[in-house]
């Protein structure tokens, strides 16, 4: 394959991949095709074929026509994230322009640049660890293109013609020599070398390149310090669809719900006595936030927002589970975790909701990253508790219009019906009965099922009337709302709680991920403290734990059936291919993603100043020195040293190796240094040459006449070298050009003296004489007139 | 040896457009804080040191040689070979583009020298590479080469390193030699009429050694090349060449208006043209002594006995010898008649039709020698078709 096709497909690659992460960005599907498209058909029909390409006129009207376009959408759309989509896709619209252009080294530019700014849009709209493989993939075939499109050019400059050799003659004002020749000037090939080993070669110098760059890469990504300013991301979050999680259900207008794979946060459990890693061994639902008020298929809530602190442990209290997140980018300010909570480190980010006992962001950058941890006494023997304790009893407000909402008898007939039916004969003290009677009927024993395609239903009825009358098949949600309404409309005060269940093990990173997918709503039930049950709870069979149920409790409910369970911790020897993802997605997102400020002073800046620090005392240490220096001379002695501890020690290692670092540039110093004062100080080479023939004294003659213009000849330099390079040196002045020649006729006949035998005859030798008289008088003239 | 004269670091035109971008890369991550945007700041940051870096170590340690032929004819093709040898251990050497500089001695300052690039795709750790670029210089005159620029942009051509080497060299132009017309013999006959032919013995027996030959009867022992015979198992022996010829004074005028006009220029170079072409066959053929001058702002006489040396020297002199418009003719046909034995042809080549009996040259007549000789002087004038009869330039 040809150099110019190499370079051609590589562009054309370049742009299409650009293209592409450009459209992962857009989440746009169109445009990668497209993109791949153009690019092969033009490298098809424009370079290799050349049956169809732009002229510059038809060129300029597409761009013009593209811009147009362009600025359309730009006025369309005045958020500034659609503005750059509406500038990514002028980039992309130029770039199709130019592939079906013919290629000069302009437009190859104009590619490059193109698909590069692309790249960099594309940066600002991308997150996926899958756009990082790719810029890598970038990188690699943009170092790869442009190390090509030099050869190209340096060639199609040098000669016009691939080749190991190449010639360009230029002659004065930028004329081709052979105009002023009258000839032409072509390239001889002395020095051929094979195609492989320069192949080989650039093959090197690639991989070479590469790793400086992705080193330098990580060094400017550590040491460019954040600002913590900015609110791009933000906004980028925002525009991001994000499918799963809501902090409001509006059923029947979700339709067909799609599962995303998204992750959300990244969990861990820490056993805050132990400090061992405490592993769940049933599915943990993280509450996000609670719904309490229902209209018409429409679920919010209604609470007035209280801000307190999270309630702090007490001294006494044991068996409490730290809980630990990493949580990505969202477009909601709720945070997930499991409760109750405790609060574990005073954290200024968290905020607490106590009338709701919702968690949430406290400043307004909800979509970046977060770190952070909180206790819990809500897990007991890997299992999360099935009643906790309310910190606040509801006030009547809100038991009788919102937890106890009513339920209108006309619009739920039959949710109403079949509630009453299931707890008819119960006992109406027993709520914990009755509330669980109710979670087993829409579980297990009404013969509902679990869809996440739920049937079309009646627009005159309610969804969740028709859920539970005509259609039993839904989501969580409708199983969930459900539950409430049939709880409520038994007298029971409920509400609706909104978060995750469900998390996949990853042994490579020791969390939990837990994804979009794992979105789910389910049903607490508040408990008054004279209605907690005694002993076990029923179906849980756990005793229900000390604690402060003075306000109440709350009891979970899960009525939607079959769901999948967390993964234990310790299934699978290996991690499958989904785990190496997850753990790379953990990197990335906890590496690269998420390094602001705050991470980057505590995880670099401040260890290598506590490391600088501490080398300089230890070098500073005058006692360590001493017994370093005082066990070496016993060793040299052959005695045992004194210090018999530990036989390497990291830090004698560094200083070790700064120490002979230092030492190797002070040798390196003093050898320079000493390599420099030696030439200064080294005597002029002696330009008389020793023959001790009188018949070459003419020679010695002339070299002393040029020893008096400093013309001396060098040690390695021959007589006749000695001579060119001074005719050399006259040719260049006007005044001494005419004797420029003598130099070299005299050298000639002292080489015919000296090694040819040859004796000169009387009219060579008054040649020679006159020679050097006129080189004398030239010599002479040429600093009078120069003063 | 090279005298490193400058060397010197540059961004290449397009570079600027990069460099542009990746300042808006860098002002948006660290305004906006995108990581990724910092990211990709490092990977164009990473290209462009190591390209900076590259292109510093793989000039380090070049040394370039040239080599130039000795003289050339002016037309004839010129072959410069630029050697670049890598001194370094290693690291190889890539994309080096040797621009060698090509200026003739005389032309103003103003004038852009002539240069010539040629690229050396790759030149690995202490080895040497040779390329070579070809034309014909069609002015006789004195050119000089140098200095010669090594640059690379590898592997990105993002960033220029250039050193430029100190590696002057002169190459001489001699005048294009053309051919003598067969008038040309029977005229320089017509002109020797009636003189005495002196002959010179040259060589150290019985003529210019010549080369070997076998054995005949009757060869003299004397002429018997022993080390050869021994060497080949058969006897071998020195062949001699005697040649006479007539000495000749060859005295060329070159002279020109003050404004002169192309059809001068152009006598002018018929008229150097035409002298070179005779020194040439003169010195060809040996055995004969010549005495050549010129006249072109002084006055200057080259004598000797027809060698490869003396036409070298005389060829030299055409080959700068500039005309102008105060030829000294009289002088140096003054000095030319001082010389010349009785017996030696004199042409005069002039580009000015010269009266021999005017008013500048009469001071010559009163001398009778002199006199006796003037009527030998065969005038050729450049100027005029008469040229034709001569001479046919190539």
């Amino acid at each position: 394959m040809s150099l110019e096709r190499s370079l051609q497909i590589c562009m054309a690659a370049m742009a299409a991949l650009a293209t592409l992460l450009l459209g992962m960005g857009e989440r746009n599907s169109v445009l990668p095709i497209l993109a791949v498209g153009v690019a092969a058909s033009s490298v098809y029909f424009v370079d290799v074929r050349r049956w169809i390409y732009l002229n510059t006129s038809m060129a300029n009207l597409a761009g013009l026509a593209a811009l147009v376009a362009s600025l359309w959408d730009y006025r369309q759309v005045p958020r500034e994230e659609n503005q750059l989509l509406a500038l990514a896709n002028l980039l992309i619209y130029l770039q199709c322009v130019l592939l079906y252009r013919q290629k000069t080294p302009r437009i190859y530019w104009m590619l490059a640049l193109l698909s590069l700014l692309q790249v960099a849009v594309a940066t600002v709209l991308n997150l996926s660890i899958w756009f990082g493989v790719l810029l890598l993939v970038y990188l690699l075939l943009a170092l790869a293109t442009l190390t090509i499109f030099l050869i190209f050019r340096e060639q199609q400059h040098y000669a016009g013609a691939p080749g190991e050799t190449a010639v360009r003659v230029q002659g004065s004002h930028g004329r081709p020599l052979e105009v002023r020749a009258g000839a032409s000037f072509r390239p001889r090939n002395l020095s051929p070398v094979s195609d492989h080993a320069v192949r080989l070669g650039v093959l090197r110098q690639m991989l070479r390149m590469t790793t400086v760059t992705l080193l330098l890469t990580a060094a400017v990504f550590v040491f460019v310090p954040r600002t913590g300013g900015g609110a791009w991301g933000e906004k980028l979050a925002s525009a991001q669809h994000v499918v799963g999680f809501s902090e409001s259900v509006e059923l029947g207008e979700l339709g067909e719900i799609v599962e995303n794979p998204e992750e959300v946060l990244q969990m861990r459990f820490i056993d805050q006595d132990t400090e061992l890693p405490y592993y769940l061994s049933e599915v943990p639902l993280l509450r996000g936030t609670v719904l309490t008020h229902y209209n018409k298929g429409k679920w919010s809530s209604h609470t007035l927002m209280v801000k307190e602190s999270i309630p702090a442990p007490t001294a006494t209290q044991h068996g409490l589970v730290r809980q630990e997140f990493r949580i990505a980018r969202l477009s909601t300010s709720t945070l997930f975790a499991i409760h109750p909570l405790l609060k574990h480190d005073e954290d200024a980010r968290l905020n607490f909701d106590g009338q709701s006992e919702r968690l949430y962001r406290g400043q307004s950058r909800y979509s970046y990253p977060l770190d952070y941890s909180l206790l819990t006494s809500g897990l007991y023997g890997g299992r999360q508790l099935p009643i906790i304790p309310a910190l606040h009893g509801p006030d009547p407000h809100l038991l009788k219009f919102h937890l106890l909402q009513p339920v209108d008898p006309q619009a739920f007939r039959g949710l109403r019906q079949m509630a009453a039916e299931v707890v008819n004969g119960r006992d109406s003290a027993d709520i914990v009965g009755r509330a669980q009677a109710l979670e087993r009927h829409l579980q297990k024993l009404g013969g509902f099922r679990y869809s996440l395609t739920p049937p079309k239903r009646d627009v005159n009825v309610d969804p969740i009337e028709d859920f539970v009358v005509t259609h039993r098949v839904g989501h969580c949600e409708y199983f969930a709302s459900a539950l409430t309404l049939m709880l409520r409309s038994v007298d029971i005060p409920a509400r609706m709680c909104v978060g995750f269940q469900g998390a996949d093990w990853n042994p490579l990173t020791g969390y939990y991920h837990v994804r979009q997918w794992h979105a789910h709503a389910w049903v607490e039930v508040y408990v008054r403290p004279d209605q907690l049950p005694k002993g076990t709870i029923a179906g849980a069979k756990l005793q229900i734990p000390a604690g402060d149920w003075s306000e109440g409790g709350w009891l979970r409910l899960n009525p939607t059936p079959e769901f999948e369970g967390v993964q234990s911790p310790v299934a699978g020897n290996f991690p499958s291919v989904r785990q190496l993802l997850d753990y790379m997605e953990h990197l990335w997102s906890g590496y690269v993603l998420s390094l602001d400020s705050r991470r980057q002073h505590e995880g670099i800046f401040d260890p290598i100043k506590q490391g600088t620090a501490g080398i300089v005392a230890v070098l500073l240490d005058h006692q360590l020195w001493t017994k370093t220096l005082h066990n070496i001379w016993k060793l040299m002695k052959g005695e045992k040293p004194d210090d018999t501890g530990l036989w390497f020690n990291w830090r004698a290692a560094v200083i070790t190796f700064v120490a002979l670092t230092l030492l190797l540039f002070l040798y390196r110093l003093t050898t320079w240094l000493v390599r420099r004062l030696m030439r200064l100080a080294r005597p002029p080479a002696k330009g008389a040459l020793s023959a001790k023939d009188a018949e070459v004294e003419f020679y010695r003659r002339l070299e002393a006449l040029l020893a008096q213009r400093k013309l001396i000849r060098l040690p390695q330099q021959t007589q006749r070298e000695f001579a060119l390079r001074v005719g050399d040196e006259l040719a260049t002045d006007a005044r001494t050009i005419a004797v420029a020649t003598i130099p070299r006729r005299i050298a000639e006949m002292f080489y015919r003296v000296r090694f040819g035998k040859v004796h000169l005859l009387p009219p060579q030798q008054e040649s020679v004489d006159r020679g050097l008289a006129e080189l004398a008088a030239a010599l002479d003239e040429e600093p009078a007139k120069g003063r | 040896m090279n005298l490193l004269r400058q060397r010197k670091t540059s961004i290449c035109l397009e570079t600027w457009y990069y460099l542009v971008v990746m300042g808006f890369i860098l002002a948006g991550a660290i305004l906006r804080e995108i990581n990724l945007l910092i990211v990709l700041f490092g990977m164009m940051v990473g290209p462009l040191l190591y390209n900076w870096r590259a292109v510093i170590v793989t000039t380090r340690g070049l040394q370039v040689r040239r080599r130039t032929p000795e003289a050339i004819c002016a037309g004839d093709l010129l072959v410069i070979d630029l050697e670049v040898a890598n001194t370094r251990r290693f690291w190889a050497s890539w994309l080096i583009v040797a621009e060698d500089m090509l200026r003739r001695a005389g032309d103003p300052r103003w004038m852009k020298p002539w240069q010539a690039g040629v690229l050396f795709s790759h030149i690995p750790p202490g080895a040497t590479r040779k390329c070579a670029y070809q034309g014909r210089l069609p002015l006789r005159g004195r050119y000089q080469f140098g200095p010669v620029r090594l640059s690379t942009r590898f592997p990105l051509g993002l960033v220029r390193r250039t050193i430029i080497l100190e590696h002057p060299s002169t190459l001489v132009v001699y005048p294009r030699v053309g051919r003598l017309t067969p008038g040309w013999t029977r005229r320089y006959g017509e002109a020797s009429h009636g003189s005495r032919r002196v002959t010179h013995r040259q060589g150290l027996m019985e003529g210019d050694y010549h080369g070997l030959r076998d054995y005949r009867s009757g060869d003299s022992r004397r002429w018997i090349h022993w080390r050869t015979s021994a060497r080949r198992g058969e006897l071998m022996v020195k062949q001699f060449e005697q040649q006479r010829n007539q000495d000749l004074c060859l005295l060329v005028d070159l002279w020109q208006p003050p404004n002169p006009s192309p059809k001068d220029l152009k006598s002018v170079e018929l008229a150097v043209s035409f002298a070179a072409t005779i020194v040439s066959d003169r010195c060809r053929r040996a055995g004969s002594h010549l005495i050549t001058g010129t006249a072109t702002k002084t006055a200057v006489l080259s004598r000797g006995p027809a060698s490869h040396a003396l036409l070298q020297e005389v060829m030299e002199h055409l080959a700068v010898a500039e005309a102008c418009p105060h030829s000294p003719l009289p002088e140096l046909l003054d000095q030319a008649l001082d010389e010349i034995r009785t017996a030696t042809s004199l042409v005069l080549v002039t580009t000015r039709p010269v009266d021999l009996a005017a008013a500048p040259f009469l001071r010559l007549w009163n001398d009778p020698r002199k006199k006796a000789l003037s009527h030998r002087i065969l005038t050729i004038d450049c100027s005029s078709p008469q040229l034709n009869e001569f001479f046919q330039p190539e």
